[in-house]
């Protein structure tokens, strides 16, 4: 189980009775759709069901679940242990290796048998078989069963932009963090130092605090990000930052530097994303009016978020606010988007994406201006979407006083 | 064409015979065209580095071997960069009014790609919250699966790709030297860790210089315990937990370094304190196990026949109740691919193949025992890549 307790007896991580309310749903979508079984490959979907989380490999790992209500996870040998002691299942299947005297796919296939999927019948599943990642090759489940296979990520996808209340308390400490990481990366960035010295040293500092705050029991529990606190520039230093999704470079920072920070921690899985456009010295005229016109344009966003209202709504007043201020030459991408357990997700504060905002859902805000001059604008905060509007679960300064660091 | 700066890296006219290779296997099957979504299949022949979000980027070339890449507009200038590219299509954003798929069937057909497509998945996978349609639908084609052939092409490494993961390993090293160096009892795992990884990464920025692509998650060298510590390291895959070490803890390192997207895997069994005589047993079976899998693996041999010799041994031994997995994997710009060097894998060993050597024994009093080995298939044999010392004196951190 993930479940720990603190001495205080604070529960940390998502507790047994959580997993099992999730799998009462997938249990409900099971029956509703006729299937004798759900079968979840996806890592990020398997840790969503069962709270085990490991490394993705070559060899097949899933969370079983049939429509009569028995668990399981399916992982090789090397994992088993870990499964037993991590996953909140009633019992964990094991096989020997991949490939093996005898493929997993087969294997898994003869567990699932025994639950009744077979010819005449159904699998919700997010994948057909486990996707050929990382050198697996194997035959697709409804192959090897004879089964109907019923996609499911439609559905899971629809459970996971909805946050539960423990959830949403992981992602309000995950922003504590994050505030935390940009004060420090903040701290280090000087004209001369590198991006990658003021990095390390940042995300050393939360690291170190978050370990000494949470105690030996903290998971980040997350593939992405290097696997924790990530406090960096990516490259969006000076010119580079009108680049949205550059990759890092060990730049040397420099006087009138436009950069774009960003800080992420995972507090077991679970990170909000916290952007700032940054200015090392004061800025010049153009630098300030794209900033201004940000940080409008964020306002624009916060201001349009209300449960009720469709995900589009948010994008046309940001869209308005461009066209209105004649600043379409920069607009690149849409608002933002949902954020949990991974870095990015649904739904999507874009014209194109009518899901109705629920309390419960979580989404980044971050309308940005590029300008192949001036560089990158882009603020992204996240917001709690609440039964009466939202609320900033971010809550680094936004102002371009806060936002212009000092030269030495 | 303008003058660039030397480099490592992997030459546009590698790339280019890359995807030749991929248009002549294409040709032969009779497609009119590939797709290609995998961000690192994009990389491997379009040499673009991107992270991967709802918004999909697709490689595309057609019969004619015109390529193309698609992408959403904040990564048009990106693209726009590599010489390779005869064209970059791109979409405003996703979901948006229009669907990216219906704008990406448009350049398909532009291209010609459409009775006939080899894909390496039948349209962009439901990734990061993405929802469309399948690739076979939008386009009324006939998708065929290519990931066979693509990971066939990509086990086989060329010079350039060697020399990238050699110089992976050397950093690698760097880290892992560092990592001993400052382990001792009392520190914890994430602050030793960081301050090996830290190091090595600027040693490495700085000697490489400002050319310098990590283009992948791990933008450095690093190296660590992932909680493998004392009894945890009996979980060949365990997660960091932030242990204290302590004298007389068995512990299992990884290390490596993001060279260009490729990668290497150096792992050590290490002790602090003398090791137990019932640990030291183990040990040095490990050792034999990896000394037996070295010796066995030979091109023109099948894969499963290195499995077979170590478990030979596993056998003779008497050592099965510590067994838990097969003995490696091949390695490259990801950090497990196939082939692997497991008793079902029939793959002929080939010069060029790169195979990670990690036999290892776990038992829960007496912890965890692997060593990996990046080595290189040759003509004769097998060249080792990492170059740590294996045996135990050198293992062995005083208490």
């Amino acid at each position: 189980m993930n479940e720990m307790e603190l001495s205080t007896g604070q529960p940390i991580g998502i507790p047994a009775a959580e997993y099992a309310a999730r799998q009462t749903q997938l249990r409900e979508e099971c029956r509703q759709r006729g299937a004798a079984a759900a079968c979840v490959f996806d890592p990020d979907y398997v840790k969503y069901y069962s709270g085990f989380y490991f490394s993705v490999t070559e060899r097949p790992m899933a969370f079983l679940l049939s429509a009569a209500g028995q668990t399981a996870l399916f992982v090789p040998r090397l994992e088993k242990e870990h499964a037993q002691a991590r996953g909140a299942v009633e019992r964990v299947w094991d096989y020997p290796e991949y490939p093996g005297e005898t493929h997993p796919m087969a294997q898994l296939a003869a567990a699932l048998r025994g639950w009744g999927v077979g010819e005449g019948s159904a699998l919700l599943a997010d994948e057909d078989g486990y996707p050929w990642v990382l050198g697996y090759r194997g035959p697709p489940l409804s192959q090897l069963l004879g089964c109907a296979v019923l996609p499911a990520r439609a559905f899971i996808e629809d459970c996971l932009m909805i946050k539960s209340p423990l959830e949403i308390e992981l992602l309000r400490q995950s922003a504590v963090w994050g505030n935390y990481g940009m004060a420090r990366l903040v701290a280090h960035t000087r004209p001369g130092q590198t991006e990658t010295r003021a990095q390390q040293a940042a995300e050393g500092e939360t690291w170190q605090a978050m370990l000494a705050a949470y105690g030996p029991h903290y998971q980040a529990h997350t593939p992405y990000f290097g696997g924790g606190a990530r406090c960096e520039y990516r490259g969006q230093i000076g010119r580079n930052s009108a680049i949205p999704h550059s990759l890092g470079n060990n730049i040397v920072f420099q006087r009138g530097d436009t950069l774009i920070g960003e800080s992420t921690v995972a507090v077991w899985g679970y990170s909000v994303e916290l952007e700032r456009t940054l200015f090392l010295g004061p800025p010049q005229p153009q630098q300030v009016f794209l900033f201004q016109h940000m940080l409008a344009l964020q306002e624009t966003a916060f201001a349009a978020i209300s449960p009720g209202r469709p995900c589009s709504a948010v994008d046309e007043a940001v869209r308005a606010y461009f066209r209105e201020n004649d600043l379409e030459q920069y607009r690149r991408h849409h608002v933002g988007h949902g954020i949990g357990l991974r870095y990015h997700e649904g739904p999507f504060l874009d014209v194109g994406d009518h899901t109705e905002l629920r309390p419960g859902m979580a989404l980044t805000v971050e309308p940005g201006l590029f300008d192949a001059q001036w560089g990158g604008f882009r603020h992204s905060d996240t917001a709690l979407v609440t039964e009466s509007g939202n609320e900033l679960l971010t809550h680094y300064p936004r102002d371009l006083a806060s936002c212009t660091l000092p030269l030495s | 064409m303008a003058v660039v700066p030397a480099s490592i890296a992997i030459t546009e006219g590698e790339y280019r015979a890359r995807c030749e290779q991929l248009r002549e296997h294409c040709a032969a099957q009779g497609y009119d065209g590939v797709v290609i979504f995998n961000h690192q299949y994009i990389l491997y022949y379009s040499g673009f580095a991107f992270i991967p979000t709802e918004r999909p980027i697709a490689f595309a070339m057609n019969a004619a071997g015109e390529r193309a890449l698609f992408v959403p507009r904040l990564e048009v200038e990106h693209a726009q960069s590599l010489a390779l590219i005869d064209r970059v299509d791109h979409y405003h954003e996703y979901p948006d009014l229009t669907h990216p798929m219906d704008i990406f069937a448009d350049t398909l057909r532009d291209l010609g790609i459409t009775g006939r497509i080899g894909a390496d998945s039948d349209g962009y996978p439901w990734v990061m919250g993405y929802r469309g349609p399948p690739l076979s639908e939008l386009m009324g084609a006939e998708v065929q699966p290519i990931i066979a052939a693509i990971e066939d092409q990509m086990m086989i490494k060329s010079a350039a790709e060697v020399a990238l993961i050699a110089e992976s390993c050397k950093w690698g090293n760097l880290a892992h030297m560092l990592l001993q160096r400052y382990t001792r009892p009392g520190l914890s795992e994430t602050e030793v860790s960081q301050r090996a990884s830290d190091e090595a990464t600027r040693a490495m920025l700085d000697a490489i210089g400002p050319i310098y692509r990590a283009q992948s998650w791990s933008g450095g060298a690093s190296a660590g315990y992932r909680g493998q510590i004392g009894r945890n390291s009996a979980i060949p895959h365990a997660l960091a937990n932030n242990i204290i070490f302590q004298e007389g803890d068995v512990l299992v390192t990884g290390a490596g370094a993001a060279m260009w997207g490729y990668t290497s895997e150096l792992e050590r069994t290490m002790f602090i304190g003398a090791p137990t005589d019932g640990q030291k047993r183990l040990f040095d079976h490990m050792v034999a196990l990896q000394d037996t899998a070295f010796a066995a693996i030979e091109p023109g041999r099948p894969c499963a026949d290195v499995d077979l010799a170590v478990r030979a041994y596993y056998e003779k031994h008497d050592l099965w109740p510590h067994w838990k997995h097969h003995v490696g994997h091949a390695i490259g710009m990801r950090y497990h691919e196939g082939p692997f060097l497991d008793l079902g894998d029939p793959t002929l060993i080939q010069p060029g193949m790169l195979f990670t050597v990690e036999p290892g024994l776990y038992s829960d009093e007496l912890g965890g025992y692997r060593h990996s080995d990046t080595v290189l298939v040759t003509e004769d044999g097998i060249e080792f890549l990492t170059f740590y010392p294996r045996d135990i004196e050198s293992l062995t951190i005083p208490a």
